[in-house]
């Protein structure tokens, strides 16, 4: 049981954004994406998540192709939760969060009562009680960004997919994300995220997958993934790195 | 605002519509109000009031609820599908389509030959705009359909220009001009029987719609992601609102505003929430057009002001102060 994924290419006219990637995410884990701006981590991912008609090759989700699902089925089945996003109307934070139940629901988008508890109990856990009634655009970055993963995580997807969740975050928010997409995953989900920190890779994530123009060029744990080499190559960096806990810290030094 | 109970909204809007409806029963030129009906039950001047009432207010009643309700429920999708608080029905270029087709029918005095020649055209009009609009934009984004549906604004708007730049004689000018102005006078149940159908079909498309505005409320992408079909949602929408602003604009001429302002006021009371916004906005959007039409009656009793002249002379000050309010409330 895992999401695997064979010879994935996302062509734009003549050449391709993404060529021949090949990885596994597996439940239980928490696998990220890394790679400079433009290396096709968050092309791959919306390929992967079945929202580029153009993607060529195979993706099975649990031993059944994607591509046999319905949008809908998909959906069931795993959640996205995209970059940068925004609320277009002044939808309260409960609604938001609701909206995650929105794939289990009938023609007229009526919640049932199992609906209803999910939301208030993704609401608790990601302490937004307090903010519950304010308008989501009227938040602050943070807790607009925390709201919105609640959106991903209402769906209780077996599979979560989340494109830069720590983008324009402060430092707590940050782990406090990481932290909840790492407690996500321990507890069985098959979690993929696309992450610009490589301290935060370095220290959350199980299985590493760098990306370099497009195509996949190193895949697995941190600690031998990132290595200077790779990241020479995918970044042009030498980074600074250290222990501390037992965990593996690592910052961008200087380019090379 | 506070969002109120979703039930008690729709109630007390649906009572509000029939005291309206009653009222506009009751309200004319002629003389045949509450007096006339207890003249009735005395004997006296019985058989003018009911025919008055059944026959010149009864239409025009109907026709007041069904073309409100189909502009103010087309207005709150198509802000929803377009996630703009600025779309309204004419945005998209249906009610040009539909207004273009009647104007053909005046030009070349098609109306005159068969009565039914106006509407029918219009509607006809309407669905060859959303036709269009499907072929031009199905398969694109958001934008394109928005730039395509001003493209077609602009070119149905010219077109009626030319019909009145070479209108054969003086009068018929006069005739597109004053039918441009929309108005619900001197309709018959025959425009009622003839618009109902397309109206209704437009609502009931319109409202299957409206579960997936929520989910577009995060976006396309995040929507197909959480598995809305965007392909089937923007066929239900442009089509139900070609149906029923089609057919609307066909029996009325062209009303401005109640599609603009409808939503936006009622956007509040449900919470900002696209689904419920619907129903609401149609209930809205009926009572507002059956009171604009109650005051064109009572403000000039002689020489009627067109109700599509009067919904454009309070809509636009009443818009610009909303805009103002909200801006000031924001900051």
């Amino acid at each position: 049981m895992s999401l695997i994924v064979r010879k994935l290419s996302v062509p734009l006219g003549e050449c391709h954004i993404v060529e021949d990637a090949s990885l596994t995410v597996e439940p239980g884990k928490l696998t990220g994406l890394i790679g400079a701006n433009g290396a096709g981590k968050s092309t791959l991912m919306r390929a992967i998540a079945g929202l580029l008609p153009d993607a060529k090759g195979e993706v099975r989700l649990d031993d059944i192709t994607t591509a046999s699902l319905t949008p809908r089925q998909l959906a069931h089945r795993l959640a996205y939760l995209p970059q940068g996003q925004q609320v277009d109307w002044s939808l309260t934070v409960r609604d938001v969060v609701g909206l995650g139940r929105f794939p289990f629901q009938g023609r007229f988008g009526r919640p049932s009562a199992e609906d209803r508890a999910i939301v208030e109990d993704t609401i608790g856990r990601l302490g937004l009680s307090a903010i519950a009634e304010r308008a989501a655009p009227s938040l602050s970055g943070g807790e607009r960004a925390l709201v919105l993963l609640g959106r991903a995580l209402a769906a209780r997807t077996p599979y979560l997919f989340a494109d830069e969740p720590t983008a324009a975050l402060d430092p707590a928010r940050q782990l406090e994300v990481m932290d909840l997409l790492s407690a996500e995953a321990k507890s069985g989900k098959g979690s993929l995220v696309v992450l610009h920190d490589l301290n935060l890779a370095s220290r959350y994530l199980d299985e590493v997958i760098v990306m370099h123009r497009g195509r996949i060029i190193a895949d697995g744990p941190p600690a031998e993934v990132l290595s200077e080499d790779t990241l020479q190559t995918a970044f042009g960096i030498t980074p600074l790195t250290g222990e501390n806990d037992g965990q593996r810290w690592l910052i961008p030094w200087r380019r090379t | 605002m506070k969002p109120l109970p979703y039930a008690l909204l729709c109630g007390c809007l649906f009572i509000c519509i029939l005291i309206a409806a009653f009222a506009s029963l009751l309200i004319g030129p002629a003389a045949a109000g509450l007096g006339s009906l207890f003249g009735k039950l005395t004997g006296e001047e019985a058989d003018t009031a009911i025919l008055i009432m059944r026959e010149i207010r009864l239409p025009r009643m109907l026709l007041a609820v069904l073309i409100g309700g189909s502009l103010g429920l087309s207005g709150a999708a198509l802000q929803g599908l377009l996630r703009n608080p600025l779309a309204e029905p004419g945005i998209i270029g249906v009610s040009g389509a539909a207004s273009l087709g009647a104007v053909i029918a005046l030009y070349f005095g098609l109306s005159a030959a068969l009565a039914l020649a106006l509407p029918l055209r219009a509607i006809i009009g309407a669905l060859l705009a959303a036709f269009l609009l499907h072929l031009l934009a199905g398969r694109q984004s958001i934008l394109t359909l928005i730039l395509a549906g001003v493209a077609l604004t602009s070119l149905t708007g010219a077109l009626t220009a030319l019909a009145l730049n070479l209108s054969p004689n003086p009068f018929a000018a006069y005739e597109i001009v004053t039918w441009m102005l929309g108005s619900l006078t001197d309709r018959s149940m025959v425009h009622v029987t003839l618009a109902a159908p397309f109206i209704v079909a437009g609502w009931v498309m319109l409202l299957l719609a409206a579960p997936a505005l929520d989910a577009l409320s995060l976006g396309e992408e995040t929507a197909q992601s959480m598995g809305a079909d965007l392909r089937r949602t923007r066929i239900l929408i442009i089509g139900g609102t070609a149906l029923c602003v089609g057919a609307a604009t066909a029996v009325s001429g062209v009303i401005g505003f109640i599609g603009l302002i409808v939503p936006h006021l009622l956007r509040p009371l449900v919470g900002h929430r696209p689904s419920r916004l619907l129903p609401v906005s149609a209930l809205g959007g009926a009572l507002l057009l059956l009171l604009a039409d109650i005051l064109v009656r009572l403000i000039t009793p002689g020489t009627e002001l067109k109700l599509g002249v009067v919904t454009a002379l309070i809509g636009a000050p009443f818009f610009l102060w909303l805009v103002l309010k909200t801006r000031s409330s924001a900051s």
